[in-house]
């Protein structure tokens, strides 16, 4: 399943506003990861870290791997990456495919996309089977193929998200309350 | 010989530490263990004194200098001191208990202080005994030791105790409320059934400067008015020595001893007594200020110039030695000796054993002051009061002194001769000793109560009487941090807010309870003022439990659970007994699903803590979320058991009931919460859902609109009118207030309502003009909520519907 996307990124989306405002919960630190290759010095600790100015360099053949090891069965709602084709040009990715299993050898695609100049953060909402949410214990991330036929690749940022159970103790399955009226008075501490 | 080294040497070591002086303490301390030790070989070998006697000199120093450790603030240093010398001195066996416990050795503390074989431990009154003085503090310290391995009835039973012998144990109160018992104040606090103030004082009077008096070894505790040795009338460490009386290195501190002298006691008591009775020789002068309570101001004594105070003082105040404080109103507390008192206590006949200043002045001559060889000469022929004065005074006092008994006409020019028997005079002094604490008893007992109530969360009772406190009492940190727990307890926030705020403009440094202050805030959402609360606690200090609570709250505030749980880490190491910072990291780790963990967090308040309710729901939590109603069910009521008055807790019991089926028991919940706090929006709420599963359309609608006019901007009340509607077959009506739904959630917090409206919207009719327009109702204002009284209009039917597209970006 191959979607096109336009040059532009979905617009502004920010992962950290997400977070902050509690929609969403990051669960990268939950997990191991790991990558195919890399440059010392540009490996996962950049991959990982908040700045947008260090990154991942790979080192190696084609694909590059990113694997994410959640300890237990994890709920994964989207996956976002950010890449800029300005800063990245040949390393740029070109073509992405996020797979989901329980270990190396089971990985099953849920999606491959080609990019175009990416300038931003992209996001892949992950759904499951029968389209439920994805929980899984093994995500992988690969760089297929470059623009301008790269070898190596770099990736700025990768961001894991889970949805947040918001669900309070309520008869009805609604979510938390809007009032701060209301929400106070939703559980004790 | 040694006799000469020590004395000067103790008091000097004394000094230093009443002046914090602590490494200098230290050093010579090391110095005199070392001599003591020394000499206590020598005597051994020559056999020159009872090897008690240097025993007990080796034991006193060795447990000064254990002493000098443990205030440095270095237990472990004290603890392997104690441990290798094995003094026999009460008060050294307390200290050794005391860094057992500190250092977390709870079975060898426990032996230590009441010891006795495994098999037979021995009582609480055995304790009493063995420890004299010490004995309510010893069995202070044994409560703790139970209640850390979780004995709660053999802690209860010590505190009661320790209550008993010395009811100014606050903490054992405090202690004693928190497991749970129901202690009636106004019978702790009360000085009534003291015999002697021994207990609450010590022999040698409490103040820090004084040594423990190795006289226990002789005169061991009193019990019973019969019997007493020694009544001791202390004055306070907050006096600053107006007078050094030469040679300075005296111990501020000052105890007078009034002790009835058995002729052989007397003189080890006399010899055990004699930094007690340089300090009362020494002792503070004529401050002026006075607290209000448990003042005891001497009366400026007699006709011939010369004073003869009496230093009579409980546990607190400053003395105004020759004051003329003639105050007839007794306040609180306050008792202004009169000649009929003085007349009472005054003395002829009967031995005050120290009677320093006749003593003292005879010093002069011998600056080492040998005061075993004077006391023996004085001891027991002067009827001599105690007294705390100057020099010139005393001088003069040395001169009547050989006329006999200075003492009565001092005293009273009523010339009462006739002697008084020590047993009467012990009687009256503690009649006035106890009417001098009474200001204060009766100030504990009020508190007490408060507190009682309050531990048992009966929240409103104890806010009353709180309230009911003097102002001036009523002003201070701990009362109005008090109330701010009280109001917390009632889920209260604004109130509790209100509360902890004095306590911050009154008390900036203050810790305890912040972490209330900060879960408040959290509660109410107010970010600015948590993330300013943390900075400020943070910056006075970081090695307390409750700012780092404070500084999680914040983070948790902001989502940023990761660093959270790092900050409720660190609280929990800083003070591994601390219940609530394990229950915050519990309750984080919930929100990273990281159940087991939180589980193990709660778990552990609890058993820190077998009536911290907070962790017992968090756990019902967990089972709530794994969908495990039953038990969920059973650890909420359990919480429900400790603190019954929290509608919080009885919504969630009332949910988890209506989950499991049983819809009455939910209901009849449900109202008792809404009964007892009609503050609380949700318990409407949830019943408003129940009526709504349960098919009770037309009370589910009547409740909800009750509630919309409580919380008006509410998007979930809303969202639940829509669904009764929609239920209702009032589809035109159930989209309207879908859409306002939509609009009170800007963020769209609630995905579940995109998913629970699709269903609604795809039923209402003529729905399918989808005109794009980018133009939703968001931010529209003309669906005020207050507009929806009204009876719904057939405008803009299509409007949600853009809405809802408008939504679908992300």
């Amino acid at each position: 399943m191959i979607t096109m996307l336009p040059s532009e990124a979905v617009e502004e989306y920010d992962p950290y506003k997400e977070e902050r405002l509690g929609r969403v919960r990051e669960v990268g630190n939950q997990a191991v990861w790991s990558l195919s290759t890399c440059k010392p010095g540009f490996g996962v600790d950049q991959l990982r870290d908040l700045s947008l100015e260090t990154y991942w360099q790979s080192d190696g053949p084609q694909p590059h791997l990113i694997n994410i090891q959640f300890k237990r069965k994890t709920t994964v709602q989207q996956v976002c990456i950010y890449s800029d084709f300005k800063q990245d040009e040949s390393y740029t990715p070109n073509r992405v495919s996020i797979r989901a299993g329980t270990s190396f050898h089971d990985l099953r695609e849920l999606e491959v996309r080609e990019l175009s100049e990416p300038s931003g953060w992209l996001v892949f909402a992950l759904r499951g089977a029968d389209d439920r949410p994805l929980r899984t214990y093994h995500l992988q991330i690969a760089v297929i193929t470059n623009h301008q036929n790269g070898r190596d690749t770099h990736m700025r940022q990768v961001r894991v998200h889970a949805p947040v159970e918001q669900r309070g103790v309520t008869v009805q399955p609604v979510g938390s309350f809007v009032s701060v009226e209301c929400s106070q008075y939703a559980c004790l501490r | 010989m040694k006799m000469i080294i020590q004395e000067p040497v103790q008091a000097a070591i004394w000094h230093c530490l009443n002046h914090y002086a602590y490494s200098d303490a230290t050093f010579l301390a090391e110095r005199l263990c070392a001599e003591d030790l020394c000499c206590c070989l020598a005597d051994r070998r020559c056999r020159l004194t009872a090897p008690v006697s240097s025993a007990v000199q080796s034991d006193e120093s060795v447990h000064l200098l254990a002493t000098c450790y443990y205030r440095s603030g270095r237990p472990g240093q004290a603890h392997t001191l104690l441990h290798s010398r094995q003094p026999r001195l009460p008060a050294a066996r307390y200290l050794l208990a005391l860094c057992c416990f500190e250092l977390d050795r709870l079975a060898e503390a426990e032996s230590i202080l009441s010891g006795g074989s495994i098999l037979k431990p021995k009582g609480h009154d055995d304790v009493s005994g063995e420890f004299g003085d010490s004995a309510s503090l010893a069995l202070r310290l044994l409560a703790r030791i139970y209640i850390r391995t979780e004995r709660k009835a053999k802690a209860a039973e010590a505190c009661k105790k320790s209550l008993k012998l010395n009811p100014f144990l606050w903490s054992a109160f405090v202690d004693l409320c928190n497991l749970g018992e129901s202690v009636d104040s106004a019978k702790v606090f009360t000085t009534a059934g003291l015999d002697s103030f021994a207990m609450c004082q010590g022999p040698a009077g409490g103040g820090p400067g004084t040594e423990p008096a190795p006289q226990q070894h002789h005169a061991p505790a009193p019990h019973g008015v019969g019997h007493v040795t020694n009544v001791n009338i202390t004055s306070t460490p907050y006096q600053t020595p107006v007078n050094a009386l030469a040679g300075g290195a005296l111990p501020p501190g000052c105890g007078l001893t009034v002790s009835k002298a058995t002729p052989d006691s007397e003189k080890d008591a006399v010899r055990g007594k004699q930094a007690l009775f340089r300090s009362q020789l020494n002792s503070t002068v004529g401050s002026p200020y006075s607290p209000s309570f448990g003042f005891l101001p001497l009366d400026t004594p007699s006709p011939g110039g010369e004073s003869l105070p009496l230093g009579l003082l409980s546990s607190s105040p400053a003395l105004t030695n020759n004051a003329e404080t003639h105050d007839t109103k007794p306040g609180f507390g306050r008792r202004v000796l009169n000649r009929k008192d003085r007349a009472m206590l005054g003395l002829s006949g009967s031995s005050v054993k120290e009677n320093n200043k006749a003593n003292r002045l005879v010093t002069p001559k011998s600056p080492s002051r040998k005061i075993k060889t004077r006391s023996s000469k004085t001891a027991l022929t002067t009827p001599n009061f105690n007294e705390l004065n100057e020099k010139n005074r005393s001088e003069r006092q040395l001169k009547s002194e050989p006329r006999g008994r200075p003492g009565s006409e001092t005293i009273t020019s009523a010339a009462d001769a006739k002697p008084l028997t020590g047993q009467q005079l012990q009687v009256a002094a503690l009649t006035i000793q106890r009417g001098s604490a009474e200001g204060l008893m009766s100030l504990l007992r009020d508190v007490g109560a408060a507190y009682q109530q309050l531990s048992q969360f009966s929240c409103r009772r104890a806010v009353d009487l709180l309230s009911a406190l003097p102002a001036h009492q009523f002003d201070t940190g701990w009362v109005l941090s008090m109330l701010g727990k009280a109001h917390f307890e009632l889920n209260d926030y604004k109130e509790a807010v209100r509360y902890f705020q004095m306590v911050r403009e009154r008390e900036p440094y203050r810790l305890e309870t912040m972490e209330y202050y900060s879960t408040a805030l959290w509660h109410l959402q107010r970010e600015v003022e948590l993330s300013a609360l943390a900075q400020d606690l943070l910056d006075h200090g970081r090695h307390s439990a409750e700012v780092w609570c404070a500084a999680g709250n914040c983070f948790s505030l902001q989502k940023e659970h990761e660093t959270a749980i790092r900050f409720f880490t660190r609280a929990v190491q800083v003070t591994p007994q601390f219940a609530y910072g394990h229950t915050l990291l519990g309750h984080e780790y919930v929100m990273t699903e990281e159940l087991e963990k939180a589980l193990t967090c709660f778990r552990r308040a609890v058993s820190i803590d077998p009536r911290h309710y907070n962790a017992w729901y968090g756990i019902g939590m967990i089972f709530y979320k794994q969908e495990r109603y039953t038990m969920a069910e059973m650890y909420f009521k359990n919480a429900l058991d400790i603190n019954p008055q929290s509608s919080v807790l009885m919504c969630h019991v009332g949910v988890v009931q209506h989950n499991l089926q049983k819809t009455d028991a939910a209901l009849l919940t449900l109202n008792r919460a809404i009964a007892l706090d009609p503050a609380n929006p949700l318990c409407k709420f949830h019943r408003a859902s129940v009526f709504l599963s349960s098919e009770r359309l037309q009370e589910a609608l009547d409740e909800l609109l009750q509630l919309k006019q409580m919380v008006p901007n509410e998007s979930l009340v809303f969202f639940l009118l829509g669904k009764v509607h929609e239920k209702m077959g009032h589809a035109h009506l159930a989209r309207m207030h879908f859409s306002w739904a939509m609009d009170l959630d800007p963020k769209g917090a609630n995905n579940q309502l995109k998913e629970a409206i699709e269903p609604a919207i795809s039923r209402g009719p003529g729905d399918d003009d989808k005109t794009a327009g980018e133009a939703g109702v968001l931010g529209d204002s003309s669906f005020l909520p207050a507009d929806m009284t009204a009876t719904p209009e057939a405008a803009e039917p299509f409007q949600p519907i853009q809405a809802m597209e408008s939504d679908e970006s992300l």
